[in-house]
């Protein structure tokens, strides 16, 4: 191979790109690894948030069971203390 | 088959009786006539142009065409090979030497292909001759030396020697005498070991005349005693009286008269014996000058006679203008005028003929040279001019190599670009959709925590109020003394309502402040109560089994571990409120993958077709669907009852 000037500038950038490649491909291989690790943290909490949202929903539905029942409960001891008010005025 | 014959019984002939070529050239025609096969036509016709080369050149030339024509024409490399050298010699011949060397080259080609290296060498040493002829002196050695590597190779001493001979002549041509010494000394040593005397005889005469050439008289006398002795006990009288008429001339230049004159006769003799006109002419006019030299004019005389004749018999112009030279002085010795000047101008007339024709021969060789000179000048700068640009074509190649990698090295960085861009995108669509369920996910947790938070206030609310009525109708039934019974039961009715629902509210708050029940707080619970029904239900025997296999670990969600303690609940007040049952027990075992909680009493029991079912059971049965729990209650009249609740573990 017989070098003038312009073929050491050719060779020059060929080198060039050739460490840009390599940077390019060290850079992907990070990002790769950095986005797994950032999706991996992301489920993690999106588990945890599942989790939670679960419990809470069987909470909530408790709750909603035992507002009813006890709905039904006040207004069963108001209906006997009205029954009682009658009784104690003879009506 | 006869025509075979015929052409073995020619060759044979040829071969074993050396014949005339005229006679050879008539017997290859009849070979062509009687119609041979194309390989023999071919070879008749080789030779046919070989015999008639010195005889017509034309006739040679022809039948050369023929041969060549022939051969291209059924494909036979061989013939065509042999063709283009035959072809050759006769341009060389005819001194046509641009010519020669093209025929040699096309011959070179094929026979190079044929892998023929004898062929090759004798071509390479015809090309050198050629050359030699052409004053391309290094062209000339550069051929020579090919064809002697070749001939070394196959180990053909006798071409090799003849072949360094020539290189030898070549050098002496060049006036490089010692260059021609070293190689007729190398000559002479293999000529010494294949023991070829012959040969070797004209080695030691062609370093004694190297030696001579570098005025070492001393070597030469001893090559050419050497070289005498040699001819004399091989009797090889051409090469004696070679030796003879060398040496003599050797003593005449050392002034040695009598002894250069006795070679010199001795090398007539012999030659006269070999009829060697030449040689004879040639050492006659030498011992005449001798012996006018010495007052021998008779001898000088008859010497002077015999060259004279055979000179001009073998029309040798330079011996006849040295006869008449010799003879214009044996006049003015024996004082003929006439005579003298007669043969003074006869060699004045030769000499200047010879002259002029020397003259133009010397301005050819010249002119030769000069055009050898010129053209080797082309070459170089054809060559310096071929070598340049095969340097700016290298150039251009490595500048194409360059852009070619950088190309490919850039379609690589875009690719791995537009990958890294691609995987970036994906990476936040990804992260994108995650976040967006994450933060719906969040918000609504938020939402859920808000409304378990009122909740709590609220329940907290409920309970303080709920305390409130039941420390106020205490407080009635016991401040006021109320005897009315109606009163008393329904007040008592009403703070037994009101602290159920109480416990409820504890038990809701208690499930709810727990993330997950486990089977020890579910066990925990429903032993208090089962304590809390032992006290105030008098006569009914409670008793709680739990198989110990089972982990304490196991865990519920609220809801599920809520609803088990509802049907439970459910199923022992049934037992206490309706079957008038005085043993009740619970019981929690583990079946394959399942938990079974049962509730068993020996109560009056009932039929489940007639008794039309209370709110209470089918409570139970809803509880144990939002569980995905199955409930078996079996149930016989006077023979108690028995809840199953059959929950699958969840693993």
């Amino acid at each position: 191979m017989v070098f003038d000037w312009l073929g050491v500038v050719i060779f020059f950038v060929v080198f060039l790109v050739l460490i840009c490649t390599l940077k390019v491909s060290f850079d992907f291989y990070l990002i790769k690894k950095k986005g797994y690790m950032d999706y991996a943290l992301l489920i993690e909490k999106y588990n945890l948030e599942r989790n939670k949202n679960h419990l809470n929903t069987q909470k909530v539905k408790l709750l909603s069971d035992f507002n009813n029942s006890i709905l039904e409960r006040l207004l069963f001891i108001t209906k006997e203390l009205i029954s009682f008010q009658n009784l104690i005025f003879g009506k | 088959m006869w025509r075979l014959i015929l052409l073995f019984f020619l060759f044979f002939f040829n071969l074993v009786f050396p014949q005339k070529n005229l006679k050879i050239i008539d017997s290859l025609k009849l070979v062509i006539e009687s119609k041979p096969n194309d390989s023999i036509k071919i070879k008749t016709y080789s030779d046919l142009c070989w015999y008639y080369r010195n005889i017509s050149t034309d006739s040679a030339f022809n039948y050369g065409g023929l041969a060549l024509k022939l051969s291209i024409k059924t494909e036979n490399k061989i013939g065509e090979a042999q063709a283009y050298n035959d072809i050759g010699i006769l341009h060389y011949g005819l001194a046509e030497y641009p010519k020669a060397i093209d025929v040699y080259q096309k011959s070179l080609k094929i026979r190079q292909r044929l892998n023929d290296s004898l062929g090759v060498a004798s071509l390479y040493n015809k090309m050198g001759l050629v050359y030699q002829n052409t004053f391309k002196m290094d062209s000339a050695i550069f051929y020579a030396t090919k064809a002697l590597k070749i001939y070394e190779a196959k180990n053909n001493i006798r071409y090799a020697t003849a072949l360094r001979n020539n290189i030898a002549n070549i050098y002496k041509g060049l006036k490089q005498y010692q260059k021609a010494l070293n190689a007729h000394l190398e000559i002479a040593k293999i000529n010494a070991e294949i023991k070829d005397d012959e040969a070797l005889v004209k080695s030691y005469n062609n370093i004694a005349n190297a030696y001579l050439f570098l005025k070492d008289t001393l070597n030469s006398i001893s090559y050419y005693k050497k070289g005498m002795e040699l001819a004399e006990k091989r009797r090889n009288k051409n090469e004696m009286a070679t030796l003879y008429n060398n040496y003599g001339s050797l003593l005449q230049s050392k002034n040695e008269i009598p002894e250069a004159i006795k070679f010199l006769n001795k090398s007539l003799d012999l030659r006269k014996e070999l009829n060697d006109k030449f040689g004879i002419a040639s050492t006659s006019l030498h011992l005449a000058g001798l012996n006018i030299d010495l007052g021998k004019f008779n001898n000088a005389k008859s010497n002077l006679k015999l060259g004279l004749k055979l000179s001009e018999e073998s029309n040798a112009n330079e011996l006849k203008m040295d006869a008449y030279d010799k003879y214009a002085y044996y006049y003015v010795y024996k004082k003929n005028s006439d005579s003298a000047i007669h043969y003074r101008e006869l060699y004045k007339t030769l000499k200047d003929s010879i002259f002029s024709n020397q003259v133009l021969k010397e301005v050819a060789e010249v002119q030769e040279k000069y055009n050898a000179a010129e053209r080797e000048k082309e070459i170089l700068s054809q060559r310096a001019d071929i070598a340049e640009k095969e340097l700016n074509l290298n150039k251009k190649n490595t500048q194409l190599v360059g852009l070619g990698i950088l190309a490919v090295v850039v379609s690589l960085l875009g690719y791995l670009l537009f990958n890294q861009q691609k995987l970036k995108n994906r990476q936040l669509k990804k992260e994108g959709e995650l976040k967006e369920a994450l933060v719906k996910i969040e918000t609504q947790n938020r939402l859920q925590e808000q409304r378990l938070r009122i909740s709590r206030d609220l329940h907290d609310n409920i309970g303080a109020q709920l305390t409130f009525i039941i420390s106020s109708i205490e407080n009635l039934q016991y401040g006021f003394k109320i005897k009315n019974e109606k009163l008393t039961n329904k007040l008592s009715s009403i703070s037994g309502f009101t602290k159920e629902t109480i416990y409820e509210l504890r038990d809701t708050i208690w499930a709810m402040n727990k993330n997950a029940i486990s089977l020890e707080d579910l066990e925990t619970r429903i032993s208090n109560f089962i304590d809390k029904a032992d006290v105030s239900s008098s006569g009914v025997n409670f008793k709680f089994n739990r198989v110990e296999s089972l982990s304490k670990n196991m865990e519920f969600t609220s809801v599920k571990g809520m609803n088990i303690y509802r049907i439970i609940q459910e199923a022992i007040n049934n037992s206490i409120k309706y079957a008038d049952a005085s043993k009740i027990n619970v019981d929690i075992k583990k079946h394959d993958k399942k938990i079974e909680f049962c509730i068993t009493d020996d109560g009056k029991g009932f039929n489940e077709n007639e008794v039309v079912l209370s709110n209470g059971i089918n409570n139970m049965r809803k509880r144990a669907k939002e569980i995905d729990a199955s409930l078996n209650i079996e149930s016989e009249i006077d023979n108690g009852t028995q809840v199953k609740i059959i929950l699958p573990l969840e693993i």
